[in-house]
């Protein structure tokens, strides 16, 4: 029982933090962009998720979206939950890191002929990642914190499991308390 | 018309949860960074146990979901003898739990002032003491005082969490008001999270007003 949360919590993450990745990625770069709609939706974006808590959107999300009709199983409510939540934490960290980077690399880039689209791929963003890897690590520690609150919507994921054996034993919910530490061990290293 | 009327019917309610979320950020915020400096000074402590104790109890609030730490403190302590009623837990886990992080943030706020400072500092024949008064912590405090703020509005965030314990915050308010009501979830959470912008975008504009005021006094030095 216990085997298959923890697969569950990892898979949910993993899954998680690959698309979350993706939106933020995408969301730095709206953040940066000098056209002011698309710079101002990613600003609502983040604002609205970063001012918010996570259980929140997800009770907004899990029961509203059915109530529009939308109907997906928990796992998929989960990542999308996850995703948009995560995602506009690690835009911030995107556009911080991008705005690191010196403005003589852009205008180097931009002297040779680059394009915009070539610049950021072969010059900023390779510069970015490096810059941003510890932050982008430490959320990834968070996320799989808050994938915790996912047990709220009935995913067996590690605290529904301790959930369940709460009403039976209360040791192991101890037992569980070690395996989220030992997650943090890894972060350590 | 209908939202207008669910507007009506909630609202009230959703202030009185807006009243019992903000009391409680607010008493685990004033512990937190309380707890969060006492535990950043011991972690930089030339004592080894102090040391050890500092960052095994930083480990362990950081390495453990919110909801977790929660569920040990009311369901798991009262098999030790330990019976915290839900306000309690709440408060103290709330005031661990951004306590650890505030340690971190005090204890890199010391780590960025120079050493020079410290060596200046016991040349001069300060005690330690003395010289974290006088030398160190003003200026740290001007390094730590905006990510602390961070770290408050992620408590905020945090005492929704603690609807699950079963404490009448916005959330739980919202939730039960779904529940009983079986109204138009999406209109009713929304207001929540409205709610929770209300209370949390604020901080957000303060921190960042803070951010610049302390910039022109680091940069007049």
């Amino acid at each position: 029982m216990f085997k298959e949360a923890f697969v569950n919590t990892f898979t949910i993450s993993g899954v998680s933090l690959f698309f979350a990745l993706i939106v933020g990625v995408i969301g730095g770069l709206c953040k940066i962009s000098k056209n002011k709609i698309i710079h101002n939706i990613a600003s609502i974006y983040v604002n609205s998720i970063r001012s918010t808590p996570l259980l929140t959107q997800l009770y907004l999300i899990f029961f509203g979206l059915p109530h529009l009709g939308i109907k997906f199983s928990t796992f998929v409510t989960g990542i999308i939950i996850l995703t948009l939540n995560e995602g506009a934490y690690i835009t911030e960290i995107v556009r911080s890191g991008i705005q690191a980077i010196s403005k003589e690399q852009v205008d180097a880039s931009l002297s040779i002929g680059m394009n915009y689209y070539t610049m950021m791929r072969l010059i900023i963003l390779p510069q970015a990642f490096i810059i941003i890897l510890p932050a982008l690590v430490g959320q990834s520690a968070v996320l799989i914190l808050d994938s915790c609150l996912l047990s709220v919507i009935a995913y067996t994921e590690l605290t529904r499991v301790g959930d369940f054996i709460a009403s039976t034993s209360f040791a192991p919910n101890e037992g569980y308390l070690t395996v989220a530490f030992l997650y943090s061990i890894i972060y350590y290293i | 018309m209908k939202i207008i009327e669910i507007l009506k019917d909630t609202i009230p309610f959703l202030l009185k949860g807006s009243v019992i979320t903000i009391y409680l950020s607010l008493i685990s915020g004033i512990l937190a960074v309380i707890i969060g400096v006492i535990g950043g000074l011991c972690r930089k402590s030339r004592i080894f146990i102090i040391r050890w104790i500092s960052s095994l109890y930083i480990r362990i609030f950081r390495g453990t979901p919110l909801l977790i730490q929660l569920y040990v403190a009311y369901f798991v302590l009262p098999f030790f003898g330990i019976t915290f009623n839900v306000w309690q837990t709440s408060i103290g886990v709330l005031a661990f739990n951004g306590g650890a992080y505030v340690s971190e943030i005090v204890r890199a706020g010391i780590e960025a002032i120079p050493k020079e400072q410290t060596e200046a500092a016991l040349s001069l024949g300060m005690t330690p003491f003395l010289k974290m008064r006088l030398i160190i912590m003003p200026q740290a405090i001007r390094i730590i005082i905006p990510p602390i703020v961070g770290t408050l509005i992620l408590l905020v965030k945090g005492t929704s969490v603690t609807s699950l314990i079963g404490i009448f915050n916005l959330d739980k308010v919202g939730r039960e008001l779904v529940v009983a009501s079986f109204k138009n979830p999406l209109v009713i959470f929304s207001l929540v999270a409205l709610f929770y912008f209300l209370i949390c975008y604020p901080l957000y504009f303060f921190s960042t007003r803070i951010e610049k005021k302390l910039r022109l006094h680091y940069n007049s030095l």
